[in-house]
């Protein structure tokens, strides 16, 4: 059922929605143009199996799954109840965990069959799994970080902690950025990317699991 | 200015509605520029790849090779946090900060991507001397003289171990030699791995010893490819085929064919690209082929 609602979200049924942003599928049509067709499968099927780890997690919580949502970011689940602060710090390191498990699985094959892609799916999940587990707000190791820390030292200690850690990736994130500046002789792609990460890393996340 | 009453909640009405249909409009053309794209790399893959690495040299970034290189990093063996590292500063040409290619990796049996060190057809010629020595070693080392600032890439030897005798892989002539070269289109320094031999399309690739095919493949820089582990650690890759003819844990004999002579990959034209690791080196297949 397609319909439109106050919140823009764009088709799906009455209680869960999916949402694709223009932003998705413009950084889709960039990807299979500067990476190949190949490749950009590659990377979908990195995103959608991290995704369904998360979906796991949160249906062995007992989350009711409100919706999904693709954007240049990444994928981001939405849920309508609260879980607790273990519940959620698993609901976000699932998704890292079934990338490492496919990324495992991928090597595995290549092994077996020798095949170039295998090493490739083990690479881009690897990636991707890397870049989720950067422990800023709008990432899974951020969620994971902000529960943990709060059930270790309760919400308060927990939020200070979060933000100091945005702050140090988004410092990282730069540094990063202007050494990739530098050593690839004025490369400034490096710098924007590195800027859009930052931003990407200190927004925080609207809803849900990202 | 908030509009307050029937006519104000019309109003607000038609402009949800405004901006949903603009949403709309807007996601219906990224999907047409995801559809086009994608049909224009399926239906045209040489014009594609050809504006592949254009824009990616306009951009500096080179996601495809990043992701190639990791995956080649991972099949070797080599750390994942170092494999890591080199997929970033692939990605963003920061390789080296040289222009030069992607080192191979130290300790693995499988060579990393050529990115550009194997662009088939050039008229580069084998790397000779200037004073007219015959010796092939002399003469390949004095070739080499003038890039003595830059230092071996890892991996790399300059000797000629003691082999027994190779098959020659194709009847062809040697275009591109082992080491290094300013390449002929920028005259950016690179390191060449092995050496291209220019053949016709669909020319017999032999293997050029006995042994056991120990990977067949397909990558970015070298197409199609088959890498045959021989006796005393000797390993051979033949990469740019356009077929290819033998699987993993086949054993072949020297003669062997393991493949056609193609120009996938990075190739400009047909040829074989050809490269030889002795313990985990690459060495100068030019030391004992061709010569």
């Amino acid at each position: 059922m397609v319909y439109i609602t106050e919140n823009q979200r764009f088709f799906g049924t009455a209680d869960r929605k999916v949402d694709i942003t223009p932003g998705f599928l413009l950084l889709a049509a960039a990807f299979t143009v500067l990476a190949g067709p190949g490749r950009a499968l590659l990377a979908l099927a990195a995103v959608a199996v991290h995704e369904l780890g998360h979906l796991a997690a949160l249906a062995l919580c007992g989350a009711h799954v409100t919706g999904l949502r693709f954007d240049i970011g990444g994928g981001e689940i939405q849920y309508s109840n609260t879980l607790s602060f273990t519940g959620e710090a698993l609901a976000a390191l699932s998704g890292p965990f079934a990338g490492a498990l496919l990324a495992a699985g991928a090597l595995g094959a290549g092994e077996i069959t020798g095949q170039a892609f295998c090493y490739e799916l083990a690479g881009v999940s690897l990636l991707y799994t890397f870049f989720n587990l950067i422990p800023a707000s709008a990432t899974d190791g951020g969620r994971a970080l902000s529960a943990l820390t709060a059930l270790a030292l309760g919400p308060e200690a927990s939020d200070k902690i979060c933000r100091a850690a945005d702050i140090l990736c988004a410092l990282a994130v730069l540094a990063g950025g202007f050494y990739v500046f530098w050593v690839s002789r004025g490369n400034a792609t490096a710098l924007i990317c590195a800027v859009f990460l930052m931003n990407a890393c200190c927004k925080k996340p609207r809803f849900g699991v990202k | 200015m908030v509009y307050v009453g029937q006519r104000g909640r019309r109003r607000t009405r038609r402009t949800q509605g405004n901006r949903n249909r603009a949403r709309g409009r807007w996601l219906s053309v990224c999907a047409w520029l995801l559809v086009l794209a994608l049909g224009f790399c399926l239906a045209f893959p040489k014009t594609a790849k050809s504006l592949r690495q254009k824009a990616s040299d306009a951009l500096g970034l080179d996601i495809g090779g990043a992701v190639g290189a990791f995956g080649e990093s991972l099949r070797s063996g080599e750390n994942i946090w170092k494999a890591a590292k080199g997929a970033f500063e692939r990605a963003f040409r920061a390789d080296g900060g040289e222009d030069m290619e992607v080192g191979a990796n130290k300790d693995g049996d499988m060579p990393a991507v050529n990115k550009l060190g194997d662009a088939g057809g050039d008229a580069d010629g084998v790397n000779t001397g200037e004073s007219g020595i015959t010796d092939p070693v002399e003469a390949f080392r004095e070739s080499q003289e003038r890039f003595s600032g830059l230092g071996l890439p890892g991996n790399v030897s300059f000797e000629r171990p003691d082999l027994a005798e190779l098959k020659t892989p194709v009847d062809g002539t040697v275009t591109s030699g082992f080491g290094y070269r300013e390449h002929p289109s920028d005259g950016i320094v690179r390191f060449h791995y092995g050496i291209d031999v220019a053949a016709g399309a669909g020319t017999e690739a032999l293997s050029v010893a006995d042994g056991t095919v120990a990977a067949v493949g397909d990558s970015t820089s070298y197409g199609l490819y088959v890498i045959v582990k021989h006796e005393n650690g000797v390993e051979s890759l033949y990469a740019h085929l356009s077929e290819v003819c033998v699987k993993n844990g086949d054993t072949v004999k020297a003669g062997d064919r393991i493949g056609t002579v193609g120009e996938t990959g990075n190739a400009t034209a047909p040829c074989l690209h050809l490269e030889l690791l002795v313990n985990g080196n690459y060495v100068n297949p030019g030391f004992y082929l061709y010569v």
